[in-house]
């Protein structure tokens, strides 16, 4: 009886497998099985009468990410519009489709934004595309790396945690295969971004976020007494580029309220996790412990902190002496979307299509071999980088304007 | 025992079972993989590297559970011991051997501080471990560090994280599989080994036989703590860093590749073959999901489904043990 049991589990549980994975649609395994880890010339597309003549030579130096620059192509998204979204030379639709894998750490809203944005983009840009969360789990992020590589990926486009990015960067650059990261910047010891990457700059970001609140709370509060406002700032210290922004944030804030520096209270997640949960006991505590702060600033570095932030001031009935404002808008604009008017006010606005454009487009490339990690970019470079750091244009929005600002982007993407 | 009786009680076995389902995932995945690429060599030495880190964790819980105890803590005591390693590396002129030989200590003191609470304070060992893992040891890796991942960069590290025998099986693979094969015996075929089972089945009849349970307790918590530890530096070479979050999400996983491997929550029953095939099977499976691209979103359902089928399968087996006792009774 207990192998019967056992075997009809084992077959129900196969069975459910297969329907799931023929529900999500893996890359046909005629067309990964052709390609090879490293791109070969042959793999090249014939090209459009305007491919540049030196195509083959440079996807093989693509092959290689810290390939040189190849003689022949220059930077092919100088022609990227307004959101980074640019092509090369070659008719995507006149090659291989390209099996592109899109990895990150933990399923959050913005990355599973990301994700979608990218599935848009598939047919434009005729690549397949694998998405993988790795549920924060390092050691199997760096192992499913090499499994795909394996499996004839042609490319990674890969939030680098970090935690461990040297070893990331390691292990992507061991496969052979152009990668481009998202989000978190890998940043050798002199401060040089050592990876292509699509971002926004920690304490540009941190400024931004602190002028705005400083600029509108009269808005909110009217006209009130400067000495009493004070600062919840989050943090996660152990990411680089969220830390950044908190450091932006207190220099901001220093700046603009030069006499309220005691009145600055770091609330670091790193006792607990990216989570919302440690975002509210955070804001709570703090919030309850320092009544001697009537107005609160709360930029955070995370959506998922905002949020919580503005719970905790609702719990504590504070609703109307606490401005929130965020990076990245995938939280709120839900939340508005749902009619939510609470004092989580603002964010800076970023579609998710304006990581996957340019990340894909980028890729997309360096798999051609119109461009390599070199060329890539290059003439928007910041000149203490190795590769670039593409920054996205970003403006901080509000309930009022985030509708005209999504149909902007989505129009300007051409999807 | 003839050859045929010692063929019926196989097919009858545990043992067999995990054997078919293992057998069914592996045709399953070859057949379905690109260019059947799931049973080649480069893929298994794959699967057994991920199983590197889980079987460390699952000795040590194993041992524990034979003898009727449970204990949740070695993976956050693993992501202290490998912040320790990071700190003590990057920070002191300390050579390798002895920051290796803190780190396994430190896992012993804290296997110690488990065994104390269950022993002499009488906490459940789910809760004691779960304390001391959950807030001890990560309020430690915390300290330790200050608060952020601290880089490696050391040649044995280096080594440790990559060196591959013949260019093909990782050294951390042998080390693992090395451990269990010993463990494994130790429990088969010793005196101290059968001391566990007997604890396991019955402590309060153990202690008449002469046997000390609260002694082997002490051993199996520092035991396990240790092997936490030991993963934990293994987790930190492979990262070349010292991370918070470490191998704290990897205690669930061991403890359900130990039911699934036949090791019976009761105690007093159960092998390392069984953990053994239980961690191939987890990590089998796993391995290919990837390799057939499916969604992150499924992973999570389709192990959980694995850990149903353990549970049945253990709920199953003790029935059948209860009905033949009490056939035998009445």
């Amino acid at each position: 009886m207990k192998k019967i049991i056992a075997l009809l589990i084992a077959i129900m549980m196969l069975a459910t497998l297969a329907a799931c994975t023929k529900d999500e649609g893996p890359a046909s395994p005629s067309t990964s099985a052709s390609a090879s880890t490293s791109p070969s010339a042959s793999d090249a597309p014939s090209a459009s009468a305007s491919t540049p003549a030196s195509t083959e030579s440079s996807t093989q130096a693509s092959a290689s990410p810290e390939g040189s620059a190849p003689a022949g192509p220059t930077d092919p998204s100088v022609n990227a519009n307004s959101i980074g979204f640019f092509f090369d030379d070659v008719d995507p639709h006149s090659r291989r489709t390209y099996d592109i894998v899109w990895a990150y750490m933990r399923p959050m809203a913005l990355f599973l934004n990301i994700h979608d944005a990218m599935v848009e983009l598939e047919d434009v840009l005729n690549f397949k595309l694998t998405g993988y969360c790795a549920n924060s789990d390092i050691d199997a992020m760096l192992q499913n790396i090499e499994i795909f590589a394996d499996q004839g990926v042609d490319g990674y486009i890969i939030v680098i945690d970090a935690t461990a990015n040297m070893r990331i960067k390691e292990v992507l650059d061991e496969t052979g295969l152009p990668y481009i990261g998202i989000l978190n910047s890998v940043r050798d010891s002199n401060g040089s971004e050592i990876v292509p990457l699509i971002g926004m700059e920690g304490f540009t970001i941190g400024h931004m976020m602190t002028q705005w609140l400083y600029d509108n709370y009269k808005k909110y509060w009217g006209d009130i007494d400067t000495s009493k406002i004070g600062m919840l700032n989050y943090t996660f210290s152990p990411n680089i580029d969220f830390h950044e922004r908190h450091l932006g944030n207190i220099e901001k804030f220093n700046e603009l309220l030069p006499g309220n520096g005691d009145l600055i209270f770091p609330a670091d997640g790193v006792s607990g996790a990216l989570d919302e949960q440690t975002g509210y006991d955070l804001a709570s505590a703090i919030f309850a412990g320092h009544p001697e702060v009537e107005y609160w600033f709360v930029p955070s570095c995370l959506e998922l902190y905002a949020f919580a932030a503005s719970r905790a001031a609702e719990t504590l009935n504070m609703e109307d002496r606490v401005l929130i404002t965020t990076a990245n808008s995938d939280v709120l604009s839900a939340q508005w979307d749902n009619g939510y008017d609470g004092c989580f006010v603002s964010c800076i606005a970023t579609h998710a299509l304006q990581y996957a454009a340019p990340a894909l487009s980028g890729l997309v490339s360096l798999i051609n071999g119109t461009s390599t990690f070199d060329t890539l970019w290059s003439t928007i470079r910041n000149p203490r980088d190795l590769y670039t750091y593409f920054e996205m244009d970003v403006e901080i929005l509000t309930i009022d304007t985030y509708k005209a600002f999504f149909d902007r982007v989505r129009a300007e993407s051409g999807l | 025992m003839g050859a045929a009786e010692r063929v019926k009680n196989f097919l009858k076995s545990k043992t067999f079972t995990l054997l078919c389902i293992l057998v069914a995932i592996m045709a399953f995945f070859w057949y379905f993989s690109a260019n059947h690429s799931f049973l080649s060599v480069r893929n298994i030495t794959s699967i057994l590297y991920s199983m590197v880190l889980f079987i460390l964790f699952s000795i040590g819980v194993s041992l524990l559970v034979i003898f009727g105890e449970f204990d949740l803590s070695p993976g956050y005591v693993g992501t202290a011991a490998g912040a320790t390693l990071a700190t003590i590396l990057s920070g002191t002129g300390i050579p390798w051997f002895l920051v290796m030989l803190i780190c396994l200590l430190l896992g012993i003191v804290f296997g110690l501080i488990n065994a104390v609470l269950v022993n002499k304070f009488r906490v459940q060992s789910f809760i004691a471990t779960l304390a001391v893992g959950s807030f001890l040891a990560k309020g430690f890796s915390y300290i330790i560090s200050g608060g952020r991942a601290i880089a490696i960069d050391h040649p044995v590290i280096d080594w440790l994280a990559s060196y591959k025998l013949w260019d093909v099986v990782p050294v951390t693979v042998i080390i693992s599989v090395a451990l269990i094969l010993v463990y494994g015996i130790v429990l088969a075929k010793t005196q101290f080994g059968r001391s566990i089972y007997l604890c396991g089945g019955n402590k309060e009849a153990a202690r008449l036989a002469g046997l000390d349970p609260k002694k082997l307790s002490y051993l199996l918590f520092a035991n396990s703590g240790m092997l936490g530890a030991m993963a934990g530096v293994l987790f930190a070479s492979r990262l070349k860093s010292g991370n918070l979050d470490g191998t704290n999400s990897y205690s669930f996983p061991a403890v359900t590749a130990v039911i699934f491997g036949g090791i019976s929550f009761g105690g007093g029953s159960g092998n390392m073959v069984g953990c053994f095939l239980g961690l191939l099977i987890i990590n089998a499976f796993n391995n290919g999901l990837t390799i057939m691209r499916v969604s992150p979103n499924w992973t999570g359902v389709a192990s959980g489904a694995l850990l149903i089928l353990a549970l049945t399968l253990d709920y199953l087996s003790n029935r059948r043990v209860r009905r033949q006792i009490g056939g035998k009774t009445s």
